[in-house]
């Protein structure tokens, strides 16, 4: 609440001398355009009530009012208008993989290894394009499994000795 | 792709398992992209004592009565090609 209260009021000493403090503004409206100068609404109020009611007066009122409303309120989506350009992102993302591979080699984290039953072949085109699997071969895999199916289930195990054994305790 | 013979239609996934390109029956289809990626991770090791030269695969057929699926990796990316079969196998081979 301090951060957000502090930027209504009148800098206090320490925020000026640089140093962050809990009354610092989160958001410094550095980019702001209009002059950053704070008047106090009090002191406003004083000097309108004093002054004739001239046009200009009037004129700089209004002024006013504008600038104040610029001044308080921080206008975010100006403050970041800084569009990324492609090489831009391009070197971020250099930049960033560069510092991932950093951070995975010095936390010794194991690179995310290719699992997989399939290498990596240059033209997928060409072992697409290839006709599937032959009638043949298909009957020859269905037989040899179907023997193997049939073989395993044939597994038995045979009884030779006793399962307990009994050792000669005295 | 699109000069493949017979196609029924062709999905290309990224090693995360998100479709980047997708058509015809496999249109969108990440259930299938799922099904296909999990059964290609499902182990990093060939039976040594078939394959003793320690090779991977260049294709994966799975092949149903009347379509198959021809996969392969290439760049990082697993291509799965649809095609219809005319053959009549009662049987699922992969």
């Amino acid at each position: 609440m301090g951060c957000c209260y502090s930027y209504f009021c009148d800098q206090d000493s320490s925020s000026q001398n640089g140093e962050p403090s809990e009354r610092t503004p989160l958001v410094n409206p550095v980019s702001n355009s209009i002059n950053n100068h704070q008047i106090n609404c009090d002191d406003y109020l004083i000097r309108n009530a004093n002054s004739l009611p001239k046009k200009t007066d009037e004129q700089s009122a209004l002024n006013r009012i504008l600038q104040e409303t610029a001044t308080d309120v921080i206008d975010i989506a100006a403050l970041d208008s800084h569009n990324l350009q492609q090489h831009e992102y391009l070197d971020r993302m250099k930049q960033y993989s560069l510092k991932l591979q950093q951070a995975c080699a010095a936390n010794k984290l194991p690179q995310k290894n290719n699992k997989s039953i399939l290498q990596d072949i240059p033209q997928p085109e060409k072992v697409l394009m290839t006709a599937p699997l032959s009638s043949s071969d298909i009957s020859l895999i269905s037989s040899i499994v179907n023997k193997a199916t049939t073989a395993i289930s044939d597994i038995k195990i045979e009884h030779k000795e006793e399962l307990v054994a009994s050792f000669q305790i005295p | 792709m699109e000069r493949i013979p017979d196609q029924l239609g062709h999905l290309v996934i990224n090693e995360d398992g998100a479709v980047l390109m997708s058509s015809g029956d496999l249109e969108n289809d990440e259930k299938t992209a799922d099904i296909i990626l999990n059964l290609l991770n499902l182990t990093d090791e060939i039976d040594p004592v078939a394959f003793p030269s320690g090779d991977k695969f260049k294709k994966l057929s799975i092949t149903y009565s009347d379509h198959c699926y021809i996969i392969c990796l290439s760049n990082r990316k697993v291509h799965v090609v649809k095609k219809a079969l005319n053959n009549e196998w009662p049987s699922v081979l992969v």
